[in-house]
């Protein structure tokens, strides 16, 4: 029996074929791309220009409380700084997928961008679940010792205390579950996919 | 490159994006889809293209690229078309209309990664040029292509 010649096989079918798919150039060059990379790029920029638009009011916030002079000119301050280093991180982010070239390395660079969003996905659960519950504690605790300063009659420890700190609980716990889930929705297919085209590659 | 030659470009290569699309995609809207994103990928990426390889190693880079990272990507439940079916023209007998689907159909049955390799052996590039395009060794190459063309060959025979 002959020799199976594969390659003669395959150009027999390639005859066979004609084009199936018709390419209007014009068009698909203005199209955006479908890939996944394009809409986590779509959503870091939504996140950068809230953060931009946020910078300023934060400022402001910061600079009526200079005159108080109490402990909300430095959590305002913190914010503040916090906010620069989200964008330096958005624009860190964004570059990364811009520079991604499918005739490069893609294996490496995917493989780079999926870590560097996975970290970004870390930090926003330790936000989540470490930031939040911590920031409704200090302003329940603040919120009580307002009350005590105001409200002789207030007592640490009494019905009232142990409702407010109840209700804080709870309040965090669904405030830490709700952004949870938002950041599931916008972060967690996409990141499910890059995991995917990492490993198919 | 103006938008005049790429589009002259894209027209002589299309048979062969095609071609590789097609053994990735699983329907006709898919492969539409993967033709397109290979264009706007193409399009994309022609800046960056700097001559230090061949501009067919360019194009086979990024088309096997992207449909290796879009392929799976949408599990669609609707029944697909599937397209080793051909529509074979007269000049054609029995046996080869039989071993052209067979080779279809067993080259969709291998690994995304391992049916770049098989598809660009052949489509005649040399070890050289697949260890290039897929950003392998040439002696990974040698092995991968031997081991593939067996498992073909002897998948196409029974």
């Amino acid at each position: 029996m002959a020799e199976l010649d594969i390659k003669d096989i395959w150009a027999k079918g390639k005859l066979q074929r004609s084009n199936e798919v018709e390419v209007n150039v014009d068009e698909v060059v203005g199209k955006k791309s479908k890939d996944v990379l394009y809409w986590v790029k779509f959503v870091l920029w939504i996140e950068f220009w809230i953060n931009v638009v946020s910078l300023p009011l934060f400022y402001w916030m910061m600079t009526l409380e200079l005159y108080a002079a109490d402990i909300y000119q430095y959590i305002y301050g913190a914010g503040m700084v916090m906010i620069v280093v989200y964008l330096f991180y958005y624009q860190f982010l964004i570059r990364s997928i811009r520079k991604f070239d499918y005739a490069g390395d893609v294996k490496g660079s995917l493989t780079k961008i999926y870590k560097y969003l996975k970290f970004y996905i870390l930090h926003y659960k330790v936000v989540v679940w470490g930031l939040i519950p911590i920031s409704c504690a200090v302003s329940t605790l603040l919120a009580l010792e307002e009350i005590a300063a105001k409200d002789e009659t207030f007592a640490f420890y009494s019905t009232p205390f142990w409702v407010m700190i109840g209700f804080m609980a709870v309040a965090s716990l669904l405030i830490s579950a709700l952004f949870n889930f938002l950041v599931n929705l916008i972060y967690g297919r996409k990141i499910k996919r890059l995991k995917e085209m990492v490993n198919q590659l | 490159m103006s938008k005049a030659f790429f589009k002259t470009f894209v027209q002589q290569n299309i048979d062969m994006i095609q071609h590789i699309c097609r053994a990735y995609a699983r329907d006709a809207e898919e492969l539409k889809d993967f033709v397109q994103e290979v264009t706007i990928q193409l399009w994309r990426s022609h800046s960056k293209f700097e001559n230090r390889s061949k501009v067919s190693t360019w194009v086979y880079r990024v088309t096997l690229n992207v449909c290796l990272s879009m392929a799976k990507k949408n599990k669609r439940m609707v029944e697909s078309v599937p397209l080793d079916n051909l529509n074979f023209k007269e000049d054609i007998d029995e046996a080869e209309k039989e071993q052209i689907e067979l080779l279809y159909s067993n080259i969709r049955k291998l690994r995304e990664g391992d049916r770049a390799v098989v598809l660009l052996y052949l489509e005649d590039k040399s070890y050289k040029e697949i260890a290039e395009i897929l950003g392998m060794t040439v002696s990974n190459v040698g092995v991968k292509v031997n081991r593939l063309k067996n498992q073909l060959k002897s998948m196409i025979n029974g």
